[in-house]
């Protein structure tokens, strides 16, 4: 007697009524949700006189056939999600606008497919079966690739939330658990279907829900803290040692092609060795808008660092302070590569110049033609 | 040996029911929607507008529209007005086609897209009067995306009027269920404009 799209439709009007409702008895502030819902009403009262009328837009009662052979779809609620991803993705982030298209492009293949293979022929299982031939090649791959993501991801979480030890702990545990599940189902290889689809269904649910809660508790503090510090961003350019830049130094070079110097603090003085030229030099000449590779070597007792001074950065504001870029501490013997990129020329007022962190006057000119 | 082969017997026609009708009832839904949600946040921003007091000091007053602008009602109203006329005759014209009559349902039609052109002319000219930039302020910028956004409703119906009017011209006299769907978008964006200038024109 009741079309489907008339039930949905009631439903939601009267589901949104008693939304309004219970919104007016809770909030103070109804500007927007009461103002949205009044309008979500009368959407769902058009449109359940809409489907009255039409009859959900079909020709159930005259062709019987059609409704036979057609089957409910889920693709026009996902073409709608993926309508309002990118109608949000214009004003939120271009991620899920992005993601929108996906959804919408993919919602409509899907859909149209259906519909065709609906038509194929009269006979319902040559239906689905032509559905099946063109639509799972392209499926299968996608939804095995979506469900690594998701899996990938989840565990990614839970990794950033546990405290390193247990983490290592945790990846013993679950490869281990991957390792028997993989044996199981090796040696029993007419184990029932259900058995196995059900601990598939266990290690997804556990890695999900697991991955969940962490996103939701987020990550652990020192993580939490180097984001904030932002000691991965940037390079501490000090004469005393630092704690995150200075960790695990490299001091030895493999490659050399392209390099244009080798600076060198030799016996408290800093010099620099350039190809071609036999004596040590006091300035380098780089080439502007070019990444150009120098090496430090340190040659005398001690931990030092070479540091790049990059002039000021433009802006307006005079006190800001010169842009540096610098090597790790290097232990005597040890060396390590620098690469400039320098995008402006130097002049009397923009100066650029390689020093030795802790001991400014040491220094080598920096020529930017 | 047998070489035949089976053939299926061609699957069943699809034949919708008022297709037109459906989608503009859905269109009329997104429309609505669209226009609900941009009204509530109106209305959120407005309600979390810091007070001042009023030119007389007399009350205390929400700092939303800034002081400055002067919204013209006479336009505004003017509008309101058109949209009913633009209902009646868009019903006018479901009644000519109902009654086979395309004369009158071209005429009828021929008169929405008057008050449509009407209505178009009165946005340009509240905006001219107000002389206000989309920069200047969130009040602004919302009043544009607001009342921009109805005019492009307002243009959608447009096309939808000259597209029914192209056909009814052209003969489709028995054309019911586009000028019935052409009708039901009018009234649609007539009641989502009448929101609209509760909100943005009269109540402000």
């Amino acid at each position: 007697m009741f079309s489907t799209g008339f039930k949905y439709f009631f439903g939601v009007t009267v589901l949104s009524v008693v939304a309004l409702v219970m919104s007016v008895a809770l909030f103070k502030n109804l500007a927007l949700i009461g103002v949205a819902i009044t309008f979500l009403i009368a959407a769902g009262a058009l449109l359940t006189g809409l489907a009255i009328i039409t009859s959900d837009g079909t020709t159930r009662d005259a062709n019987v056939q059609t409704s036979d052979m057609t089957t409910q779809s889920l693709w026009p609620l996902v073409t709608g999600i993926g309508t309002v991803f990118l109608a949000l993705g214009l004003v939120t982030s271009s991620i899920v606008f992005f993601g929108g298209v996906v959804v919408l492009l993919a919602a409509l293949s899907e859909w149209m497919i259906q519909a065709w293979s609906e038509r194929a022929s009269s006979d319902a299982s040559h239906n689905a079966e032509a559905r099946k031939r063109l639509l799972n090649p392209i499926e299968f791959p996608v939804l095995a690739a979506l469900g690594l993501g998701v899996v990938i991801f989840a565990f990614s979480r839970i990794m950033l939330t546990v405290d390193k030890s247990t983490g290592a702990v945790l990846f013993i545990v679950v490869g281990t658990l991957v390792l028997v599940a993989g044996t199981l189902f090796a040696i029993k290889p007419n184990m029932k279907r259900s058995v196995g689809a059900a601990i598939c269904a266990l290690g997804a649910i556990g890695i999900i829900a697991g991955g969940v809660a962490s996103a939701v508790s987020g990550e652990r503090e020192e993580l939490v803290l180097a984001a904030e510090e932002g000691h991965f961003t940037h390079k501490e350019c000090g004469p005393e040692e630092s704690k995150y830049f200075d960790k695990l130094k490299e001091e030895t070079l493999s490659l050399r092609s392209a390099v244009s110097a080798t600076i060198i603090y030799q016996d408290g003085e800093l010099i620099a060795n350039i190809q071609g030229l036999n004596k040590p030099q006091k300035s380098i000449t780089v080439p502007r808008s070019n990444a150009t590779n120098i090496i430090f070597r340190n040659a005398t007792e001690g931990e030092f660092r070479l540091v790049v001074d990059l002039g000021k950065p433009k802006t307006e504001d005079k006190d800001s302070h010169h842009d540096v870029d610098c090597t790790q501490l290097i232990e005597t013997g040890g060396e390590q590569s620098l690469t400039l990129n320098i995008p402006k020329s130097s002049s009397a007022d923009n100066s650029y110049k390689l020093f030795i962190a802790g001991a400014e006057d040491k220094q080598i000119e920096v020529v930017v033609p | 040996m047998n070489t035949s082969a089976t053939a299926l017997g061609s699957g069943p026609k699809v034949v919708m029911r008022r297709p037109t009708l459906v989608l503009s009832g859905l269109l009329s839904a997104v429309s609505a929607m669209l226009m609900g949600s941009m009204l509530a946040i109106w209305l959120d921003f407005r309600s979390k507008a810091p007070l001042r007091e009023s030119s007389d000091g007399s009350m205390m007053l929400r700092d939303w529209l800034p002081e400055n602008i002067k919204i013209p009602e006479v336009a505004t109203n003017t509008m309101m007005m058109t949209f009913v006329i633009t209902c009646v005759m868009a019903q006018w014209a479901v009644y000519s086609s109902r009654r086979n009559d395309p004369k009158h349902t071209s005429l009828a039609l021929g008169v929405v897209l008057l008050t449509e052109i009407a209505l178009i002319n009165a946005q340009v000219a509240v905006y001219l009067q107000m002389d206000i930039a989309v920069r200047d302020g969130s009040y602004m910028m919302m009043f544009y995306a607001v009342t921009a956004t109805m005019l492009t409703m307002i243009v959608i119906c447009m096309g939808f009027t000259l597209l029914a009017l192209f056909r009814s011209i052209g003969g489709r006299a028995g054309d019911r269920d586009l000028v019935s769907a052409h009708a039901l978008y009018c009234y649609a964006i007539a009641v989502i404009f009448a929101a609209v200038w509760f909100v943005v024109y009269v109540q402000k």
